[in-house]
């Protein structure tokens, strides 16, 4: 069973993914938002959801 | 007689039904309050002189030929810039849109309108209603943030420039703003009211706010306000209670605290007259007991947090791209972190908000409301911030239904209050519970102004 991503591994993805997009100098000026988004992420991995639970958008 | 700027919603529209006061005099002394105090506060960006001294004239003859408009003739109500306004200029708090001007109206403002009200004018916003703060200041405390993103709409309420003005809230953009200035603030169930009109920040986490200084008065503008909307898919079709009757019920209610992370994260001070306000609660009738909140409860200031960056990432990512420079600090991180959120990261979190919803909606049925502090602080020294909106993130983001009272006043003499939350779609008993507290409590807070 795989394990849920850890804030590493999400800070680690979400910072290339920065840089690609807004270039090495903005991706550095947005890592602490970037460790917090991370963080997050990290957080509702873990969090257990029921398979059968749909997304809510609008209720 | 007091000033006619001083009367709340309700009192204005009594004394203009009864003739005692005419819509021309209203106006009059609410400009010169505004003329006065809004140099310091900047609570309004834009005031419709001119048009809402003819639109009263005109309001006022139609009094004299006995046809109201409906419940809030003659009315001055703010609105806060994010809001579509016809022919008035709507910036959302933003310089890409300093000189838009909508050629209609929010469906929210329409309804105003065919109630009788006369829209004041525009109030200061945060930018694009996330966090980089309005130039308004807290009449309390003018180097103290009056909370935000509806900055300028609780700053005018509490000052008396208008008796009720609309902002929205996403996160704790109206209960907080409306506790750190001592007035209500109402936040409805997602879906009570259409958001058609109104610039998006995040399409499932967006609510309308109303601001006032009575309970009562929110009861009556939701009445005015609530009901489905063909423009708004999310604008719900169940039927609009009769709210202002709702609000006799005198029954002592049974409250359910929620102590999980409110307590760990209130200010001392807060977490004390929490204490004290449910005592005297308590001591009048009520029954309360702590809540036990659900798993999910831990993951929400999270789950919310990806939404919101991601939905507003998707809203601005066009006009990020072509305006970026003009975009302020906070709310262009909020962006470009949204835009790096993946999929299914974010559908995940909107997986965990059904959860969350679901596993409230049978909490709640145990209790007549929740009740929280609403804010960890009272408002916090300093304009480069406009405060925590964590205590309003869980209602906002499982959209019940919350109102925040003003309780008292913090060791510094600014307001602090509480915050009720209802079962979705019951306003009725929400307001009906709002309203004894209100009776029991007898807090009614005005700021010492010039």
């Amino acid at each position: 069973m795989p394990t849920a991503m850890t804030k590493e591994k999400f800070a680690e993805i979400l910072n290339e993914l920065a840089i690609r997009r807004f270039g090495e100098e903005r991706a550095q000026s947005l890592h602490q938002a970037i460790q917090d988004i991370a963080q997050s992420l990290a957080s509702i991995a873990e969090h257990r959801v029921e398979l059968e639970e749909e997304p809510a958008f609008f209720f | 007689m007091a000033e006619p700027c001083t009367l709340g919603l309700s009192e204005m529209i009594t004394q203009i039904k009864r003739r005692k006061l005419s819509p021309v005099a209203l106006i009059e002394s609410i400009l010169q309050r505004i003329d006065s105090l809004d140099p310091s506060l900047k609570a309004w960006v834009t005031i419709n002189r001119k048009g809402v001294l003819e639109e009263a004239r005109r309001q006022q003859d139609e009094i004299t030929r006995k046809n109201l408009r409906g419940p809030l003739h003659g009315v001055p109500i703010g609105i806060k810039d994010i809001y579509y306004t016809a022919g008035m200029k709507t910036t959302g708090g933003s310089k890409i849109f300093e000189d838009f001007l909508p050629n209609y109206d929010a469906t929210a403002v329409e309804r105003l309108k065919k109630a009788g009200a006369i829209i004041l004018g525009k109030t200061a916003t945060t930018e694009f209603a996330l966090s980089d703060p309005a130039p308004t200041r807290n009449p309390w405390n003018l180097e103290h943030t009056p909370g935000g993103s509806s900055s300028g709409s609780a700053a005018a309420v509490a000052a008396c420039m208008c008796p009720a003005a609309l902002g929205s809230q996403t996160g704790g953009s109206t209960l907080r703003p409306a506790a750190y200035c001592g007035i209500i603030g109402l936040k409805p169930t997602y879906g009570r009211i259409s958001r058609h009109g109104i610039f998006p920040l995040s399409w499932s986490l967006d609510h309308v706010g109303i601001l006032t200084r009575s309970v009562e008065d929110a009861a009556i503008l939701l009445k005015v306000l609530a009901g489905s909307d063909p423009q708004d898919p999310t604008a719900s079709q169940k039927p609009v209670a009769n709210y202002t009757q709702s609000i006799k019920s005198s029954k002592p209610p049974r409250i359910g605290i929620v102590r999980a992370f409110y307590r760990e994260k209130s200010e001392e001070q807060v977490w004390r007259h929490t204490k004290e306000t449910l005592n005297k609660l308590e001591r009048a009738g009520a029954r309360a007991e702590e809540v036990k909140m659900p798993e999910s409860f831990a993951v929400v200031q999270d789950a919310h947090r990806i939404i919101m960056r991601a939905e507003a990432a998707a809203f601005h990512e066009k006009l990020f791209e072509q305006n970026r420079d003009k975009y302020r600090p906070k709310i262009r991180e909020a962006v470009e972190i949204g835009l790096l959120i993946p999929s299914v990261d974010y559908l995940r979190a909107q997986k965990i908000r059904r959860q969350f919803r679901r596993e409230m909606d049978e909490i709640i049925q145990g209790f007549d409301c929740l009740l929280t502090p609403a804010t960890a602080t009272p408002a916090p020294q300093g304009l480069s911030s406009t405060g925590d909106p964590m205590f309003q993130v869980p209602w906002s983001f499982s959209g019940l239904p919350t109102i925040g009272l003003p309780s008292g006043l913090s060791k510094e003499g600014l307001p602090l209050g509480i915050q009720l939350v209802g079962g979705a779609f019951a306003e009725e008993k929400l307001f009906a519970v709002a309203r004894w507290c209100e009776n029991v409590l007898q807090v009614s807070l005005s700021p010492h102004l010039g």
